[in-house]
């Protein structure tokens, strides 16, 4: 082994490319957020230009950088492009090698070769000189792009299992890929047993206290659900993040991922692009992670024909192609896009998501005021195209109460909260450590969020809305609804799966309420028709055969649900609207039962795929707005705001 | 086929016979005997009244008057009527009409009944036996009234808390009735208030052994004292259409007893006997060794002046002037109808009880209005009282006795037509008085409420159809029309009609026709007949009506539909009576099929029991008789409609063995397709 190597962090400082006060900026920029030594002192701090110090490096080490001077802002690079033996290659974990920007491809008689877009960093050189115990190293210098996609290539085996076991490793039984647990099949179909050899015994008391027990879990949940939309309306730590996002200097602000799963979305690429354009965020400190699928040619196409435009040049938007392979799902590519991800914090946007110009600053803000536990900020979801019809005023309707009265209520009791499905701001270094997404779960935001809080973490709300388009049309919103219902049923089911250690470990308090909103959700969707049904027939028939179903005890119970149960579910959706004071949606309120017919319907089909097609994910199509185009949706959006 | 099962299962369902507390002088030995013998009168009148063997007859042979009475020693009473110069009958409260216990309640109790003073009235006494309320305290007192008069003050200290009380009937001339009262002043302690709302202060009253022993005298009297007197049995001695109206108009008119009237068999002690054999215009009562003789020229002329004589025996409206017009036609008072001024005093529940036949009222009334005057003393402003009427246990107004005047007012009360029943009805207007318990300590206030007796009934029109049996006997009134259709059923139809002027006075003209030809049906109100098989035969059969007889049998119909629901051919006799539409008349139909012997079987219907016959048609036999109500209540249910309960009934081991066989099959897949435990590595 040659002693003689100079590492690369002396080299900085040798060649004095850096003096020793930037070099611990520098390093200790490094140490939060995975960007390389290159991009740190040439686009974070811009202490030389990339040009000079890759000519110093050259110079340096004698080495030639390769590069791929390509119009395509994907890159594709032959198979042969580099002969890799994998074997040596697997020795190092895929985590590791993101984190180098390191891997080796070749050892052949004591001679190391070592792919990097650092050469000779002191880091990776002490890891692989213990691993290889080389003669020699020989190295392959690529800039940024070219070693992502060797990184692909080579390690595609690994990136997959990572992308559907775990970023780090994760208990089988943790995951939605079984649906139930053997033990779960066998005391569910125990119960449904019992039922019918109650019937046989006595169908009129089995049926009596079946329906007491739904209506005791109805009561229960509408109190629940009452007693967090209280309190959620008094939290007020908004004001205090506010107030530090003054104090952000922009020279101090930290590398922000932003991921942006695609798929079959053409229509909005382009409003994606530039509605993220419009953040109010230094565009060199944050890197836009396109992740889209392999065999979704036409949005391929369509966000390289995009990113060829110079005005996005100075973005940095990196499309990544996750390869073809099951399951088909939107966490299966954040995971994937993780994976590649350096910023110190990490945010998911759906492609026609218009968040907030402010929002990644007041996300670092409230990261900053926050103590370390916690590691999610949610930002609210609101709908700019509210006004198109009666599904986009009830969507604004909902997603108003649950951002503004029901999560910032879960938030002040620390109880499990489910997160939404974008504008989640992570702390990436503890994403890693929790291992990412559940790709086998439709709704892995709520999984995550139930994750996160059962490993003693905390997830906050931030006053800050990101407009999405609301599905304007009845058969996408089943879809979209069906898959949320149905990952909140495999959530339910994963974290049931041993109920007495979800309590040891979320207390039970946790235990209860991630029962009343992840479970009680979905049953409460499920049971509504039946009960209607049987309301509506006794009204019109009058029949007697429902009269012994209802004694006082069950049938006092039923009247508070459908009185005041009504009355509440009601009363909870004006609550938002005299808070953002969104008055013409004031009848709709009213509307309410009929929206919960939409979402009766969505739970049974949920319900079905549970059992067909458990990780189908049923693509909500965008791009239905009428207002198509971005400035319109902008329009929609400030006219909100004023209102 | 099920619809014959169906009715042969209703067919032989018996109701239990209800015959009791009546018996009918049949003509068996009575054994009398000589209690003693006494030269004086005076004597033996008063003498007699201290004993309790009633009946008793005083007999004056040889100077000497010997009481005799019934014994159970066998002697023969051989009794001679010329040698009677008394009678001692005994009237008990249950043959006037009160057949359970009578508790009278409150710290104040009270109760009255009247005593009607016949010509024929020498004295008597009048039994209580009571029991005191145990909470009462010793110096309670009750007093005895005749005529508001106190005959009687007893102090509870001395009487004890059961007892019997004796009050001598006594110098009542000129009087056509008197009152006799019963009112107690029950002292308890301080709980009194409590005591009143639970009901714990009363005297009761046994109906069994309370009542009136009356000696009469036995002289020749004329045709009013005949029928007015205090005897309970008449007899008639030859049955014929002529007689029959005998059996009507004799209880109806005797109405403070029922009197019973039967066909003369045997003599063997005195009675009243009614010969109704023409002999011109003559009629007269003579005293014959075995009772009196009433022979009469013409039994209408009888008839009329038993009618005409109802008004004025009818005890509690003698002060009503019998040729006094009604203000109105669809108008009745409470004095007509027999109900003097009531007043009560007391503490707790005061309750007015107005008993009213529909029949009064000429039918079935559509909109019955009762316009009540009354007044009550002031009340305490911490006192609460209520005022409530009820229609046959119904409460069908309140009022909170402060809100309204205390001066005589008239309230109106509309009664229901739901609540009202073909017959007698009864209307309570109860008064409930609750002193505050601080003015309530040891003794208490009292409230004092009077009902005035010009309060009157107003009704627009009358229904007189009506469907069931009881409803037609309770309900028939004005001018009825009696077919008796030959010798074989003139026994059936007396008892019948003596049933009837037990439970019903209003008939006023009845007449009885041997021909059916001759009945014109448009000149009267109602319509019984009584017919041979033939006859009936002939007016039942092409004739819309439950049961149609032939030759060999009996044919049951739905009168709804028309429908023949089944036929009986029998060789056994059984006699019916049914309600039918004849030429647009409600009419009761008796007959029978095969032998008219069964129609002896009548006499399983009394007065009481005949309330039970809530049908249509009723069969009988000389054991046992059944009730049906075909057509209008009872439909045939053709268990064709299969429901829910059916198919779960049926099928349940099935429907649970599929319900099983999914829940497993489910669970299979579920464990097979559903539960994974090792992850297929993916790959391109």
């Amino acid at each position: 082994m040659d002693n003689q190597i100079i590492y690369f962090e002396d080299f900085l400082l040798v060649e004095d490319i850096l003096d020793v006060e930037q070099f611990d900026k520098v390093s200790e920029y490094r140490k939060e957020n995975r960007l390389n030594y290159i991009e740190i002192i040439t686009k974070i701090f811009k202490y030389t230009s990339y040009e000079r110090l890759i000519e110093e490096i050259s110079k340096f080490y004698k080495l030639k950088i390769i590069s791929f001077s390509s119009n395509s802002p994907i890159l594709r690079i032959p198979d042969n492009f580099l002969d890799v033996d994998s074997e040596v290659a697997n020795k190092v974990d895929i985590n590791d090698v993101m984190n180098m920007e390191t891997f080796p491809i070749k050892f052949k008689d004591g001679e190391l070769t070592l792919v990097s877009t650092v050469p000779y960093l002191m880091e990776a050189l002490l890891i692989y000189k213990e691993i290889f115990r080389p003669k020699k190293i020989k190295y392959v210098w690529t800039d940024k792009r070219v070693f992502d996609e060797l990184v692909k290539k080579v390690y595609d085996e690994q990136i997959r299992e990572k992308t559907l076991e775990g970023i780090s490793p994760r208990p089988e039984e943790e995951t939605a890929y079984s649906v139930f647990s053997r033990t779960q099949a066998l005391v569910f179909g125990l119960m449904l047993l019992t039922v019918v050899y109650g019937l046989y015994l006595n169908a009129l008391k089995t049926l009596v206290i079946t329906n007491l027990f739904i209506q005791i879990l109805y009561v229960s949940f509408i109190g629940y659900k009452l007693f967090l939309s209280f309190f959620g309306e008094l939290d007020t730590s908004g004001e205090n993040v506010k107030n530090e996002l003054k104090n952000l200097n922009n020279g101090e602000l930290p590398f922000y991922t932003i991921l942006v799963p695609v798929y079959k979305e053409k229509e909005v690429i382009q409003q994606l692009l530039r509605g993220l354009s419009k953040l109010d965020y230094p565009k060199d400190r944050m890197e836009i992670l396109i992740l889209l699928e392999e065999d979704d040619k036409e949005t391929i196409e369509s966000v390289e024909k995009t990113l060829k435009n110079p005005a996005l040049k100075e973005y940095n938007f990196i499309p990544i192609v996750v390869p073809n392979y099951q399951p088909k799902t939107k966490p299966k590519a954040c995971n994937y896009g993780l994976i590649f991800s350096r910023g110190k914090y990490l945010v998911i946007y759906d492609a026609e998501d218009i968040p907030e110009p402010n929002q990644l600053k007041l996300s670092v803000s409230a990261f900053k005021i926050f103590p370390e536990k916690y590691i999610c900020f949610q930002a609210h979801l609101n709908y700019y195209n509210t006004s198109q019809n009666f599904l986009t005023k009830m969507f604004t309707l909902e997603y108003s109460y649950w951002f503004d009265y029901m999560l910032p209520g879960l938030s002040k009791f620390n109880l499990p909260i489910p997160l939404g499905g974008t504008s989640n701001h992570f702390r990436t270094e503890k994403l890693f450590e929790l291992g990412g997404w559940d790709p086998y779960n439709t709704t892995e935001d709520a999984d995550l969020g139930m994750r996160a809080y059962l490993n003693g973490y905390k997830i906050g709300v931030i006053d800050s809305t990101t407009y999405e388009e609301a599905n304007s049309k009845i058969g996408n919103w089943i879809r979209q609804r069906s898959r949320w219902i149905k990952g909140y049923m495999q959530t339910w089911l994963v974290y049931m799966r041993e109920p007495t250690k979800l309590i040891k470990n979320s207390g039970f308090k946790g235990f209860l309420s991630f029962n009343m909103l992840v479970g009680g959700t979905s049953f409460i969707f499920l049971v509504n028709p039946i009960l209607w049904l049987i309301f509506i027939y006794w009204l019109i028939t009058r029949t007697e055969l429902i009269r012994p179903l209802f004694p006082p005890e069950v049938y006092y119970i039923a009247l508070i649900n459908l009185t005041l149960g009504n009355f509440l579910a009601i009363y909870l959706n004006l609550l938002p609207i005299f808070k953002r004071r969104l008055y013409t949606l004031l009848p709709y309120a009213f509307l309410n039962p009929v929206y919960w017919i939409l979402h009766s319907i969505a739970a049974y089909k949920a319900l079905w795929q549970l059992f067909t097609k458990p990780y189908y994910w049923e693509k909500t199509q965008h791009g239905l707005s009428k207002a198509n185009n971005l400035e319109e949706n902008l329009k929609l959006e400030e006219n909100l705001q004023k209102a | 086929m099920k619809q014959s099962l169906y009715l042969k299962t209703l067919i032989f369902l018996t109701v239990p016979l209800l015959i009791s507390g009546f018996s009918f002088a049949n003509g068996e030995e009575l054994k009398c005997e000589t209690i003693f013998k006494t030269k004086e009168l005076k004597q033996a009148f008063s003498k007699s009244l201290n004993t309790e063997s009633f009946p008793l007859w005083i007999d004056r042979r040889n100077n000497r008057y010997e009481v005799i009475t019934l014994s159970t020693d066998g002697k023969n009473c051989n009794l001679d009527m010329k040698s009677i110069v008394a009678e001692g009958k005994y009237i008990p409260l249950s043959k006037l009409g009160y057949y359970d216990d009578i508790y009278i309640e409150g710290s104040n109790p009270y109760f009255q009944i009247y005593f009607p003073v016949y010509k024929t009235f020498i004295s008597g006494k009048a039994v209580f036996n009571i029991e005191i309320s145990p909470i009462a305290k010793e110096d309670s007192i009750i007093s005895v009234k005749i005529n508001n008069k106190i005959v009687k003050l007893l102090k509870l200290k001395e009487f004890g808390y059961i007892g019997k009380i004796e009050i001598p009937l006594q110098d009542f001339k000129n009087r056509k009735f008197v009152k006799i009262s019963i009112e107690g002043d029950i002292k308890v302690g301080r709980t009194i208030c409590d005591d009143i709302n639970a009901k714990n202060i009363y005297i009761k009253i046994n109906p069994y052994n309370s009542g009136f022993y009356v000696l009469k005298d036995t002289k020749e009297r004329d045709i009013k004292t005949f029928f007015f007197d205090y005897s309970k049995s008449f007899y008639i001695d030859k049955l014929d259409i002529k007689s029959l109206k005998f059996f009507y108009y004799i209880p109806s008119a005797t109405n403070w007893i029922k009197a019973d009237v039967d066909i003369l068999k045997d003599i063997n002690i005195p009675k009243k006997i009614i010969n109704s054999e023409d002999k011109g215009s003559f009629t007269q009562v003579e005293k014959l060794s075995k009772g009196f003789l009433l022979t009469t020229g013409n039994p209408d002329i009888v008839s009329n002046f038993i009618l005409k004589s109802t008004l004025v025996s009818e005890i509690n409206n003698s002060d009503v002037n019998q040729n006094q017009e009604r203000l109105s036609k669809n108008v009745i008072t409470l004095k007509e109808l027999g109900i003097s001024n009531l007043t009560l005093s007391g503490v707790g529940v005061l309750s007015f009880y107005i008993p009213f036949n529909t029949a009064r009222l000429g039918g079935l009334p559509d909109k019955l209005q009762f316009n009540m005057f009354i007044s009550n003393s002031a009340i305490d402003e911490h006192d609460r009282a209520f005022l409530e009427v009820f229609v046959n246990d119904s409460l069908v107004k309140s009022y909170q006795l402060k809100d309204i005047s205390t001066e005589r007012k008239g309230l109106i009360i509309d009664i229901p037509k739901s609540l009202l029943g073909a017959g007698l009805n009864n209307i309570l207007v109860k008064v409930s008085y609750y002193p505050s318990s601080d003015r309530c300590i040891g003794a208490t206030p009292n409230i004092t409420v009077s009902l005035d007796n010009n309060s009157y009934f107003k009704w627009s029109e009358t229904i007189k159809n009506v469907s069931k049996v009881r409803d037609f006997l309770n309900m028939v009134n004005g001018k009825v029309a009696v077919v008796v259709d030959g010798k074989p059923v003139l026994n059936s139809a007396s008892y019948l009609l003596e049933i009837l002027g037990k439970i019903n006075p209003n008939i006023s003209k009845l007449d009885i026709y041997s021909k059916l030809s001759e009945l014109s049906p448009s000149q009267y109100d109602y319509i019984i007949m009584f017919l041979n098989n033939k006859t009936a035969q002939k007016v039942l059969n092409n004739r819309n009506v439950p049961l149609r007889v032939d030759n060999k049998g009996f044919s049951i119909f739905n009168i709804q539909t028309g429908k023949q629901l089944f036929r009986l051919g029998s060789n056994e006799s059984i006699g019916f009576m049914e309600v039918i539409d004849y030429e647009g008349k409600t009419t009761l139909v008796v007959s029978y099929i095969n032998s008219p012997d069964m129609l002896k079987g009548i006499k399983l219907f009394n007065p009481v029991n005949i309330n039970s016959l809530l049908g249509n048609l009723v069969l009988f036999n000389s054991n046992d008789y059944s009730i049906y109500n075909i057509g209008d209540y009872i439909n045939i249910e053709y268990v064709s409609e299969k429901g829910l309960f059916y198919y779960w009934n049926n099928y349940k081991v099935v429907i649970i063995s599929i319900l099983a066989g999914i829940v497993i099959l489910f669970e299979i897949f579920v464990i097979r397709k559903l539960v994974k435990t090792k992850r297929k590595k993916q790959g391109r």
